[in-house]
C-alpha cells in the first residue's frame, strides 16, 4: 500500500517538474534579457504597467509622508518644499508614463474624488 | 560636506573604541578559568586565589542535603575526588551520578566553596542504550 | 507510513539538488522553461516535506515505537499534545521542521512571483535551494527522523517534564520561524548579488520579511526567558546562556537590519552596508542554531550532541566566503548616492542606532565563543559570564534607548537648531524631571535612574508623536479617538513603529527594576512560623503530600501578608515525576507564584524533612510583569506595522488634485 503512494509521489513530482519543459512559451528568454528594438507584447506592457502602478504607490506615501511631517512642524518649510518639488516632480513623469502606454478608460467614481478634494481644501484652508 | 563627514567619523571611532574597553575591561574583570579536576590540582597553589570553574561527576551517595546548613558533595573525574561546600539553588536535575560544574574558589584541604552549581543528564541519554527493551526471541 | 516519510525526504533532496542546478542554468542559458521547472521544484519539495511531517507526527502521536525518534521523545503516559510537540523535541525532529518552514516560505515567495521571470530570481531560488539542500541533506542521511531501530522498544523515553509547559512548546517553533524568516532576504540579496541586479527590488521585498521575521524572534525570546522564569527557579528569566545568546544575535543584527532598509528606501543610502548587515544577520541566524544543535558550547542547556557539529561549521563557513566574494566582485556596482550632510540628523541616527546593535552583537558573540578562543588560542578554556555581557552591554543599551527616543523626531539631512528645540524640549525636560523626582524619592542606583529618565524621554517622544497626530487630524474635524484611529491605520508602518518603541521601554523599565530591585531571602520555617521579606510578612501553614497520575508530590502552604491583611496563599512545590519512559530526570519545582504590576513574590521550596520544617528562598522581584506586558505591546504594534493597507485609491485621487491645482511643470 505505501508502496504504492510512495511511487505515486515520485511520479506526480517528476509530471510538475517536466511540465514547464512541455508548454509553449510566446519568448523562452527571461523577461530582463528583452531588447529594446523587439516590438513590446501586450503581456509585457501589462507588466510594466503594473510595477510602475508600485512605483507610483511609494511616491505617493513619500507624498503623504512629506505632508504629514510638515503638518506636524517636523520639517522645516524650506525643506518642505524642496522635497514636495523633487517628489512632485516624479510623480508627474510617472503619471505621464502610465497614461501614455494606458489605453483604458480612467477608474475611479468621480464621488470619491470629488469627495477628496473638499477634504483637501479644509485641510488648506484650516492651516 | 567634508567637515560634516570628518565629525561622523570621529564619532564612530570614539564609539567603536569605547566598545572595545568596556570588552577589554568586562574580559578581565570577569574570567573565569574552566578545569577539569587534574587540572585543578596541578594548579595548586595559586589557584587558591582565582575564582574557577570545575566540572565532574557528583560521586555515588556523597550528597548531604540538611536542612538549614549548605548543601556537601564530592566531585570525582573518575581519579581525584573534590569535597563540595555550596549554598544556593540546587538544579533539579542534582542527584547522584550526574555531570555537575561547580564555580566559586578552591581552598586548603581539599574543599571547593562553591557559589554557583550546575548540573546537566549524562549524555548517553542520547544513544539508544537508554531506550527500554525486551529480549526478541 | 513512516516508509512514506523517508521516501519524501529523501525524494526532496534529489529535488533540491535539481532546483539548485535548474535554477542555475536558467539564468545562465537565459531559459524561462528551466526557471518554471525550478519554480515547480520550490513547491514540490514543499509538499513532500509536509508529507515528511505529516508521517511523522503520526509516528509520534501512535507511538511507533520502532522509530528511533519516536522511542526517544516519546512515552506510553505522554499526553497528546506533547506527543505533537516531540515534532521540534530532538534532533532529527526539529531540523526537519527548519527544512519544512524554509520550504513553505520557498513556496510563498515563488508563489507571491509567479509572473517574475528574471535572472534575478532565478539566483533567489538558487539560494533558498542551497540552504535547503544543506538541511534536507541533514535529515536525509545524518539525523533521520525516520531511522528505524533494530528492536521495537517497549517504551519509550519520555519528555522532560520541565519541558511540558505551554512556553516550551511554542518557544522553538517561534524561534525557527525567525530564523528562517531570515533566511528569505538573505536570498534576496545573494539574488540581488550574483544577478548584478543591485536595486531596490531585493529591498523592497526584504522589508515585509524581516520585519516578519523580526516579529517572531522577539516573541521566541520573551517566550522562553517566560518560561526560565516559571520552570527554572532560580528567579531570573535571562543568564547569557549560549543557547540564549545563540537567538539574542540574530535578533540583534535583525533590529540593525530592519532600521537601515527604512534609510535605504528613503534615501538610496547605504547600499553595500544592508548588504553586509544582511549577511550578517543570516550567519548569526544559522550560527545560532548550530550553537543550539551541535552542544559545541557546554551550556547546560544543550539537549543534543552529536555529528552535525562539523557539518554546520563547514556550511557557515562557506557561506561566509561566497557571500563576501560575491560582494567583493560586484562592489563597483555598490557605490551609494551618499546624501550624508550632518551629524546631527536622521541619517545620523539611524547609523549610530546601527553601529550600536551590532557592537552588541560582537560582544555577545564573543562572548559565547570565549572558552573556545581561548582553548584554540592558549590552551586553557575561560570562561567569561552575566558580569562580563551585563557590565559592557548596559552601557551600550543606555546609548540605544536615547537613540529611540531621538531618531523619531529628529529631521531628515540636517536638524537646525529650532528643529531641535521644538521636537526635544518636552521629552528632554520629562527625562530631566524624572530623574529628580528619582532621586528625591530616595533612589540612588545611577543605572536605574539613568534608564527610568531614558525610557521617560522616549515614552514622551512617543507621546508627542501621536498627540500631534492627532491635533492635526482633529482640526479636521474629526474627534479625537477616530483621528487617533485613522492617524494609525493611515500611517501603521510609522505609528505601528512608535508602538512598538513603547512596548520596548516597557520591557527596558521592567528589566532594570527586576534586576536592580531585589530582595532575597533564604529561611527555614517550622509550621506556623513567619518571616518578612520586603513589605510581605509570609506565613508557613505547613507541609502536605499528595499524588496524582503524574506526579508525588510535596506542596508547602504559605499565606501572604502585606502588614497585618492577607492577600493571598501560595503553594510551592517539590515533585517526584512518576516513572516516565526511562527517564530518570523526574524531580521537578514548583514555583508559588504572585504576580502583580508593581512586582513579583516568588517563592521556592528547597528542601524539607520529615519533622514538617521546611527552607525557602523567597524573592521580591520588581516590575518583572512589566517585561511580558512590554512584550505583548511590542507584538501589537509589529501587528499593526504588518498589516496590509488599502488606502492607496485615496492617496492617489488627493494627489492627482494637487497636480491640477499647482500648475506644476514636470521637473525631474
Amino acid at each position: 500500500m505505501t508502496l504504492y503512494i510512495s511511487v505515486a509521489i515520485c511520479i506526480a513530482t517528476s509530471v510538475f517538474i517536466i511540465i514547464p519543459f512541455l508548454i509553449k512559451y510566446k519568448s523562452v528568454r527571461l523577461d530582463d534579457s528583452t531588447h529594446d528594438q523587439e516590438p513590446k507584447s501586450s503581456i509585457d506592457l501589462n507588466k510594466e504597467i503594473i510595477s510602475m502602478q508600485g512605483e507610483k504607490n511609494k511616491l505617493y506615501s513619500e507624498l503623504m509622508d512629506i505632508e504629514f511631517d510638515y503638518n506636524l512642524g517636523k520639517i522645516t518649510e524650506n525643506d518642505y518644499k524642496e522635497l514636495r518639488s523633487k517628489y512632485m516632480g516624479r510623480t508627474a513623469e510617472l503619471l505621464r508614463k502610465i497614461d501614455e502606454i494606458n489605453i483604458k478608460p480612467g477608474s475611479g467614481t468621480g464621488d470619491v474624488i470629488e469627495d477628496e478634494i473638499n477634504k483637501f481644501k479644509k485641510n488648506v484652508n484650516s492651516n | 560636506m567634508f567637515k560634516g563627514k570628518l565629525k561622523f567619523i570621529v564619532a564612530i571611532g570614539i564609539i567603536s573604541l569605547t566598545v572595545v574597553y568596556l570588552v577589554f575591561a568586562g574580559v578581565k574583570d570577569t574570567m573565569v578559568y574552566y578545569l577539569t579536576i587534574d587540572e585543578l590540582m596541578d594548579k595548586v597553589p595559586e589557584v587558591y586565589d582565582d575564582k574557577v570553574r570545575v566540572s565532574g561527576t557528583v560521586v555515588e551517595g556523597s550528597i548531604k542535603n540538611d536542612l538549614d546548613s549548605s548543601l556537601e558533595f564530592q566531585l570525582t573525574d573518575g581519579n581525584q575526588v573534590v569535597n563540595v561546600y555550596y549554598k544556593g539553588i540546587i538544579p533539579d536535575v542534582f542527584r547522584d551520578g550526574v555531570e555537575a560544574v561547580v564555580e566559586g574558589n578552591y581552598q586548603p584541604g581539599n574543599i571547593f566553596k562553591a557559589k554557583l552549581l550546575l548540573a546537566k543528564c549524562p549524555t548517553k541519554y542520547e544513544s539508544e542504550d537508554s531506550i527500554y527493551k525486551q529480549e526478541k526471541t | 507510513m513512516a516508509i512514506a516519510g523517508s521516501i519524501s525526504i529523501f525524494l526532496s533532496f534529489v529535488v533540491c539538488i535539481y532546483v539548485l542546478i535548474a535554477s542555475v542554468l536558467s539564468a545562465r542559458l537565459n531559459r524561462r522553461d528551466l526557471l518554471n521547472s525550478a519554480k515547480n521544484g520550490v513547491i514540490s519539495i514543499c509538499l513532500l516535506l509536509i508529507i515528511a511531517a505529516i508521517c511523522l507526527v503520526n509516528s509520534l502521536v501512535n507511538l511507533d515505537f520502532s522509530l528511533k525518534y519516536v522511542a526517544l521523545n516519546t512515552s506510553t503516559d505522554l499526553p497528546l499534545i506533547y506527543r505533537v510537540t516531540a515534532l521540534w523535541a530532538g534532533q532529527a525532529g526539529s531540523l526537519l521542521l527548519w527544512s519544512l518552514i524554509l520550504s513553505i516560505f520557498s513556496a510563498l515567495v515563488v508563489i507571491f512571483n509567479r509572473n517574475n521571470n528574471t535572472k534575478f530570481y532565478s539566483y533567489v531560488i538558487t539560494t533558498l535551494a542551497a540552504v535547503s539542500c544543506f538541511f534536507i541533506f541533514l535529515i536525509a542521511f545524518v539525523e533521520n527522523p525516520f531511522q528505524k531501530l533494530p528492536f521495537i522498544a517497549d517504551e519509550g523515553r519520555g519528555l522532560n517534564p520541565i519541558l511540558q509547559n505551554g512556553y516550551m512548546a511554542i518557544h522553538p517553533l517561534t524561534l525557527y520561524i525567525g530564523y528562517v524568516g531570515v533566511t528569505i532576504p538573505f536570498a534576496f540579496a545573494m539574488g540581488a548579488l550574483l544577478s548584478g541586479k543591485i536595486d531596490d527590488e531585493w529591498i523592497k521585498n526584504s522589508r515585509k520579511w524581516i520585519l516578519f521575521a523580526w516579529t517572531f524572534l522577539s516573541v521566541g525570546l520573551l517566550l522562553g526567558a517566560r518560561w526560565a522564569y516559571l520552570e527554572l527557579g532560580w528567579g531570573g528569566y535571562w543568564a547569557w546562556d549560549p543557547v540564549e545568546n545563540a537567538a539574542f544575535m540574530p535578533w540583534l543584527a535583525g533590529t540593525a537590519f530592519l532600521h537601515s532598509v527604512m534609510i535605504q528606501e528613503r534615501k538610496k543610502m547605504l547600499k553595500k552596508w544592508n548588504l553586509i548587515l544582511i549577511i550578517l544577520t543570516f550567519f548569526f541566524a544559522i550560527f545560532g542554531t548550530f550553537i543550539t544543535r551541535s552542544g559545541i558550547i557546554s551550556s547546560v542547556h544543550s539537549f543534543a550532541q552529536s555529528d552535525i557539529g562539523p557539518l554546520f561549521l563547514g556550511f557557515i563557513t562557506l557561506i561566509l566566503l561566497f557571500s563576501f566574494s560575491i560582494l567583493w566582485y560586484r562592489n563597483d556596482q555598490l557605490k551609494s548616492e551618499d546624501q550624508f550632510e550632518s551629524i546631527l540628523s536622521r541619517e545620523s541616527a539611524f547609523i549610530f542606532n546601527n553601529l550600536l546593535f551590532l557592537s552588541m552583537a560582537f560582544v555577545v558573540f564573543l562572548g559565547t565563543i570565549f572558552p573556545i578562543l581561548s582553548e584554540a588560542l592558549t590552551g586553557e578554556k575561560i570562561l567569561v559570564g552575566p558580569p562580563y555581557f551585563n557590565k559592557v552591554n548596559v552601557p551600550i543599551g543606555l546609548v540605544l534607548i536615547f537613540l529611540m527616543g531621538v531618531g523619531p523626531l529628529i529631521s531628515w539631512r540636517k536638524a537646525s537648531k529650532e528643529n531641535l528645540i521644538k521636537n526635544f524640549l518636552f521629552p528632554i525636560m520629562t527625562g530631566v524631571s524624572t530623574s529628580i523626582v528619582l532621586l528625591i524619592l530616595g533612589i540612588r542606583e545611577a543605572v536605574a535612574v539613568l534608564s527610568y529618565s531614558l525610557c521617560a524621554f522616549v515614552l514622551s517622544t512617543v507621546f508627542i508623536e501621536f498627540y500631534r497626530g492627532v491635533r492635526v487630524r482633529s482640526g479636521r474635524g474629526e474627534n479625537y479617538l477616530l483621528a487617533l484611529t485613522r492617524l494609525v491605520s493611515k500611517n501603521k508602518r510609522r505609528y505601528g513603529g512608535y508602538i512598538i518603541h513603547i512596548g520596548v521601554a516597557l520591557i527596558v523599565i521592567g528589566i532594570t527594576s527586576s534586576s536592580v530591585f531585589v530582595t532575597q531571602k533564604e529561611v527555614t520555617l517550622s509550621r506556623n512560623e513567619t518571616v518578612e521579606v520586603g513589605k510581605y510578612t509570609i506565613a508557613f501553614n505547613g507541609l502536605q503530600r499528595y499524588q496524582n497520575d503524574a506526579k508525588n508530590a510535596t506542596a508547602a502552604f504559605l499565606t501572604i501578608y502585606k502588614g497585618s491583611d492577607p492577600v493571598g496563599q501560595l503553594v510551592a512545590e517539590k515533585n517526584i515525576y512518576k516513572y516516565e519512559g526511562n527517564r530518570e530526570i523526574n524531580q521537578e519545582t514548583e514555583v508559588g507564584l504572585r504576580s502583580t504590576l508593581m512586582d513579583d513574590l516568588y517563592i521556592t521550596l528547597t528542601n524539607f524533612n520529615n519533622n514538617g520544617k521546611a527552607s525557602f528562598r523567597i524573592i521580591v522581584n520588581t516590575m518583572v510583569s512589566w517585561i511580558w506586558l512590554g512584550g505583548m505591546v511590542v507584538l501589537f504594534g509589529a501587528i499593526i506595522t504588518m498589516w496590509p493597507a488599502p488606502f492607496k485609491r485615496r492617496q492617489e485621487s488627493s494627489v492627482r488634485y494637487n497636480l491640477g491645482a499647482d500648475d506644476h511643470t514636470a521637473k525631474v
